[in-house]
């Protein structure tokens, strides 16, 4: 009569269909492990849509439209007494493709203002989240300029800009601005 | 090598597998709510600013000759004291239209999400459009503007409970 037991040594099993059974085991895990790892690391975040404009947390996409609202208010203000200082100035919150296109127009800009003696002083009256995703946010501001030319009284202007911005190692920069 | 040997390495292998697994599945599951939590709310600043996007829409195409139609289009977005009042003043926004036969055609250039929550949210909301009536003499004049909208979620939709001019402030 055949022997039905398995064998054991060791407190082992060794039959070939124990092995089988074991690898047939260890397979079917590394696949769940390797499923798991994928889904937690491997998918990427998604991009921004209509649907879903902002893909990142409400804390990460309000300081990037707060960054921008500053740096917005910054580069709209304006002394005919200090213009190169505020170029320096606004030029260094940009990116460089942005602060050589900034740099470009203010040449014409500058000779005007200072020819008129113009004073533009900016305030950010409100602030929005129009899309984020990690690396670019862009963020709607209403701006209020006060401007006055050769010691003239006032003129306000109320302004609407989409400002782009972008991460960068330096943080986040402005990498274009909109205005109507 | 004896299947011995080879029966006790692979049971070691399984042993941590499951444990990797085990532990995979723990975190799979506590992402995977993350993640449902995540799409919940960025899915609600689409929603909002769809909803938002349509209000201001309605509110900046007022025709003399469809006047009522543009007073009910502006109401069917509107909730609480705003579409009360809006409601309520509507024969005197209709009187006013066709008097000064005003057609304002307009629309919406970037809206942005200011503050949000399940239920409450505000959106600032920049257009464009051109505003004609009997004191520019029909001919249509640019006409930009700045708003800040509260909105309230009810019912499964974003409703209008607030519509402000944001003006420039000297």
């Amino acid at each position: 009569m055949a022997d039905l037991r398995h064998r054991v040594r060791r407190g082992f099993p060794v039959t070939r269909r124990t092995t089988m059974a074991l690898g047939a085991g260890a397979l079917v895990l590394a696949a769940a492990v390797a499923g798991e790892t994928w889904y937690l690391w491997g998918t990427s975040t998604p991009t921004s849509t209509a649907q879903r404009p902002v893909v990142v947390g409400d804390i990460e996409a309000q300081s990037a439209v707060d960054v921008a609202a500053t740096d917005a208010a910054e580069i709209f203000t304006t002394s005919w007494r200090s213009y190169d200082a505020h170029l320096a100035r606004a030029t260094s919150l940009m990116t460089p493709d942005m602060a050589k296109r900034y740099r470009t127009t203010a040449v014409p800009v500058r000779t005007r203002v200072v020819e008129s003696r113009t004073d533009t002083t900016t305030r950010v009256a409100a602030r929005g989240i129009v899309r984020a995703e990690p690396d670019e946010v862009l963020a709607l501001l209403f701006l209020d300029q006060r401007t006055t030319t050769g010691g003239g009284p006032p003129a306000y202007t109320a302004r609407r800009a989409l400002v782009t911005m972008v991460q960068t190692d330096e943080g986040w920069m402005v990498a274009n601005v909109q205005t109507r | 090598m004896v299947l011995s040997t080879v029966n006790r390495w692979l049971t070691m292998l399984v042993v941590l597998l499951l444990l990797a697994a085990g532990l995979g599945a723990a975190l799979t599951w506590r992402t995977h709510g993350d993640r449902a939590d995540a799409a919940t709310r960025q899915e609600r600043y689409g929603a909002v600013l769809v909803a938002a996007d349509a209000e201001v829409t309605a509110f900046v195409n007022m025709r003399y000759d469809r006047a009522s139609e543009s007073v009910d289009a502006v109401a069917a977005g509107a909730t609480g004291a705003f579409r009360d009042h809006y409601v309520r003043s509507a024969q005197q926004v209709i009187r006013v239209l066709e008097r000064h036969r005003s057609l304002m055609t307009g629309r919406v250039v970037w809206s942005g999400v200011t503050a949000i929550s399940p239920d409450r949210a505000t959106v600032i909301v920049a257009t464009t459009g051109t505003v004609a009536n009997t004191r520019t003499d029909g001919t249509p004049r640019p006409r930009d503007f700045r708003f800040r909208v509260s909105m309230v979620h009810q019912d499964g939709r974003w409703l209008t409970s607030d519509i402000e001019f944001v003006g420039d402030s000297p």
